[in-house]
């Protein structure tokens, strides 16, 4: 099993549990679009490794998120990552975010 | 000459062990966390090109991986048995909207390795290409576009 969900009061997080978004375990992830709330949050806190074929399965749940009119976050996201995205330019579609600021957003 | 081969079935799964060598490549030349994740990824997305489009995913054509220790830089060149060059997007950053707009999530590997690397240089003929790559000891500013090389022998 690659992710995790937790559904909260406002929101969904979708805890991935694979250290590998890749190829192999791209599926499982894109299963998550049959989950996506108004606020859809991915919690990338276990995540060592992403690839091309991990951010085509990201991409589809943005793909999905936007058909749906929902909104989707990324938490926990390391430094490479964050560097990763910004050069495919995933973070206007997948902003960064804390699990705090979107608590505090609903409250 | 300090180099390291590897030989894997065209399968996804085995793409995993050569990102695992070259996590202990990239510790061995003493390259810092970022640097290594950029090894890893750019070594990634090279062998899984090699795997879907030079190989078409036949499981038992290998890919070839040899990591090339030099005292300047660090090559590693992915050999498959496409024979065809695969077509680099030159440095242009993809267009995100219109993947979205047209559900076409793919397409990103070869721009995210003209991002990580040093350089690139591409071999094709006689049913075979080799596709390397290389990442300077001393490394440049990373606004330096990387260096690229295309040759296409006749087959």
């Amino acid at each position: 099993m690659s992710i995790q969900i937790e559904q909260t009061p406002s929101l969904t997080i979708v805890h991935i549990l694979t250290d590998s978004v890749d190829a192999l375990s791209a599926k499982e992830i894109e299963a998550a679009a049959g989950q996506l709330r108004e606020r859809t949050a991915l919690d990338f806190s276990k995540v060592l490794f992403i690839n091309s074929a991990g951010i085509s399965a990201l991409l589809k749940l943005v793909i999905e998120a936007r058909k749906q009119g929902k909104k989707l976050y990324a938490l926990n996201v390391t430094a490479h990552h964050r560097k990763v995205f910004e050069m495919v330019d995933m973070l206007r579609y997948m902003p960064l975010t804390t699990l705090e600021e979107l608590q505090t957003a609903t409250t | 000459m300090n180099d390291v081969e590897i030989s894997i079935p065209s399968d996804h799964v085995f793409e995993r062990i050569v990102r695992d060598s070259a996590l202990i490549v990239a510790r061995h030349m003493g390259f810092d966390e970022d640097r290594t994740a950029d090894l890893q990824l750019a070594v990634s997305e090279a062998v899984t090109n090699a795997i879907e489009h030079g190989n078409q995913g036949r499981i038992d054509v290998k890919v070839g991986v040899q990591f090339l220790l030099q005292n300047d830089r660090l090559a590693i060149r992915v050999i498959d048995h496409g024979g065809k060059l695969p077509p680099l997007p030159g440095g242009a950053t993809p267009d995100i909207e219109e993947k979205l707009e047209d559900d076409i999530p793919r397409g990103l590997g070869l721009f995210l390795i003209e991002q990580l690397v040093d350089g690139v240089e591409m071999q094709a003929g006689d049913g075979r290409t080799e596709f390397t790559m290389w990442f300077d000891i001393k490394r440049t500013p990373a606004s330096e576009s990387a260096s690229l090389s295309v040759e296409e022998t006749p087959a």
